[in-house]
């Protein structure tokens, strides 16, 4: 069968009917851009009218009160120097919670009587609350950047940990076997076989915890500090300016986004493996 | 085809069975045996090098050792202070959780009542997900004082996001084709609702709710630690404060227990309740 070629009416009535589909589309996407700037500015408007107002501005501060602190903190420097404070403790902890947790976990996960043996105490100290520990880092390291990267380490370990351990011990041992058989050494399976049917857990563990590291230095930072964004909402907080306190969660609300953008191309890279949905200890505090 | 009826020894074939079965048994204990004496061996290996090693390694005053941290956690039993602490942290967390997932469930489901409604608030709702909450404790506590009221709140709102997110995803991944073919049945929209779109969303829920008590207790212990007269939270911080490492070990200790023990407790109710649901949440 040949496909036939279009008389000119019927031409004319696909192109009519691509062109509605096109402005259906269009309107679809206008109103929900509509729709959604209308509610930011209603937001905006009724928070800013209502500050002073209905409600005391202590409590809620007011938008032009919030965009004046950060005005504030920018030009005076503060917001990057306690800002690049806080990157660098969560990337730094990011970095070395999910190398120790990929180095330790891996010949754990090859040698399965070693990892069932040390598995319950994995357990209990996972569910030790990651914050529970911070005032014992403080109490070791003192209220400087170390602390907050080992929180921010301890933070990424478990969730790194954890699924490394699961991608290793999800591969098919058919496969296994097989490339056994056909006299494969050791380190050839490992290279074609173990760490292509791992990798994509460790990736989608290592891309879901940099936001986690952020939240780890900030508690860090909460419990005790003297620099970081964490420490300047506290310090604002103990000021009793509600303004300079929604101004920190606003940046560091950004900063996490930031993250979350910056790390998606790995979730691109795991297209092809739709099954690996780390779950366990996704923990966007 | 009976086995008794293709063998005439039947006698003989039911000996080998039973021997291999035995055989088969013993080398399961044996292992189990290894397993649990490895287990055991190691935990008492590193009690021991805590004990008797790290205090040679580093200032002891930095890490306690067991027999201290057991006595303090006795200690505190006997005071029936700490008791009063646990109270008010679980109390906390347990107010927290209840009120985070009936609020987390009863807006995802109005939400995704109308595809629209959840098309305008997603980006909003990516947005709040990414707030690090911890930063809104110190808000909490100017809006709310030093009482429970933050605590509780705090608690709510970790627990929310994660029950509205994985609602709402599982309600959105209720298979079309079954909703259409209902609807075409005749199905009410509370048919569907009730007998389509719940029970399919169900794993997701009862996983993400189970999830999510780990996360009440620490927005609990994260308020706590940020400002507080009792508590949990309040004990360790303030044993940390006072450099008094004991305490704050036994805190986590104590800590530790109650996690796992809501931990437990939880998996037991999602066995009941989703029982062919493994488990796979979205964080």
């Amino acid at each position: 069968m040949t496909a036939r070629e279009p008389t000119p009416g019927g031409m004319a009535v696909l192109d009519a009917t691509r062109r509605e589909h096109r402005a259906a589309r269009t309107a679809q996407r206008r109103f929900l851009l509509a729709a959604r700037l209308g509610i930011v500015v209603v937001a905006l408007v009724g928070w800013e009218l209502a500050s002073g107002t209905l409600i005391r501005s202590f409590y809620v501060s007011s938008p032009s009160a919030i965009a004046e602190t950060l005005v504030e903190w920018i030009t005076s420097g503060e917001l990057f120097y306690h800002g690049a404070f806080t990157v660098t403790a969560a990337f730094l902890g990011y970095v070395l919670g999910s190398v120790a947790a990929v180095l330790i976990a891996w010949p754990l996960a090859m040698l399965r009587t070693a990892y069932r043996i040390a598995e319950p105490y994995f357990l209990v100290a996972y569910s030790i609350p990651a914050v529970a520990m911070g005032p014992v880092f403080i109490l070791w390291f003192g209220i400087g950047m170390t602390p907050k990267v080992l929180i921010a380490a301890y933070f990424v370990f478990f969730i790194v940990f954890i699924n490394t351990v699961a991608g290793f011990q999800q591969v098919p041992s058919g496969l296994l076997d097989v490339t056994r058989v056909m006299g494969a050494s050791r380190r050839a399976q490992l290279r074609t076989v173990l760490l292509p049917s791992a990798l994509p857990f460790v990736l989608a563990a290592l891309r879901i915890t940099l936001p986690a590291a952020m939240i780890g230095a900030v508690t860090g930072e909460f419990i005790s500090s003297n620099r970081g964004l964490g420490y300047l909402t506290r310090a604002a907080a103990a000021s009793y300016s509600t303004a300079g306190v929604l101004a920190g969660v606003l940046c560091l609300s950004v900063i996490v986004l930031l993250m979350n953008l910056l790390l998606r191309p790995l979730g691109h890279a795991l297209r092809w493996r739709p099954d690996v949905d780390v779950g366990h200890g996704a923990e966007v505090r | 085809m009976t086995v008794a009826a293709a063998a005439p020894d039947t006698g003989r074939a039911a000996a080998v069975l039973a021997s291999t079965a035995a055989a088969d048994r013993r080398r399961t204990q044996a292992e189990r045996a290894v397993l649990w004496a490895g287990t055991a061996a190691f935990g008492v290996a590193i009690l021991l090098f805590w004990q008797f090693g790290l205090g040679h390694l580093v200032n002891p005053r930095y890490v306690s050792d067991p027999a201290t941290i057991a006595a303090r956690l006795v200690e505190l039993a006997a005071e029936g202070e700490i008791l009063r602490h646990v109270g008010v942290t679980i109390g906390e967390a347990a107010l927290g959780f209840v009120i985070g997932s009936t609020l987390g469930l009863a807006s995802a489901f109005a939400l995704a009542q109308t595809r629209r409604g959840y098309a305008v608030f997603e980006p909003f709702l990516v947005g709040f997900y990414s707030i690090p909450k911890i930063a809104l404790a110190p808000l909490f506590i100017l809006w709310f004082g030093l009482g429970t009221a933050p605590k509780i709140i705090m608690a709510a709102l970790l627990v929310y996001f994660v029950v509205f997110v994985n609602t709402a995803t599982g309600i959105r991944e209720v298979q079309p084709g079954l909703l259409q073919v209902c609807r075409v049945l005749g199905a009410s929209r509370r048919d569907l609702l009730l007998k389509v779109t719940l029970p399919s969303a169900a794993p997701a829920i009862v996983a993400s709710v189970r999830i999510t008590v780990t996360r009440a207790i620490e927005g609990a212990l994260l308020s706590e630690f940020v400002a507080s007269t009792q508590g949990l939270g309040y004990l360790v911080a303030r044993a940390s404060r006072e450099f008094d490492i004991a305490t704050v070990f036994a805190g986590i200790v104590i800590i530790a227990a109650v996690v796992m023990a809501a931990n437990g407790l939880l998996r037991l109710l999602q066995a009941r309740l989703a029982p062919w649901h493994g488990g796979r949440i979205h964080g």
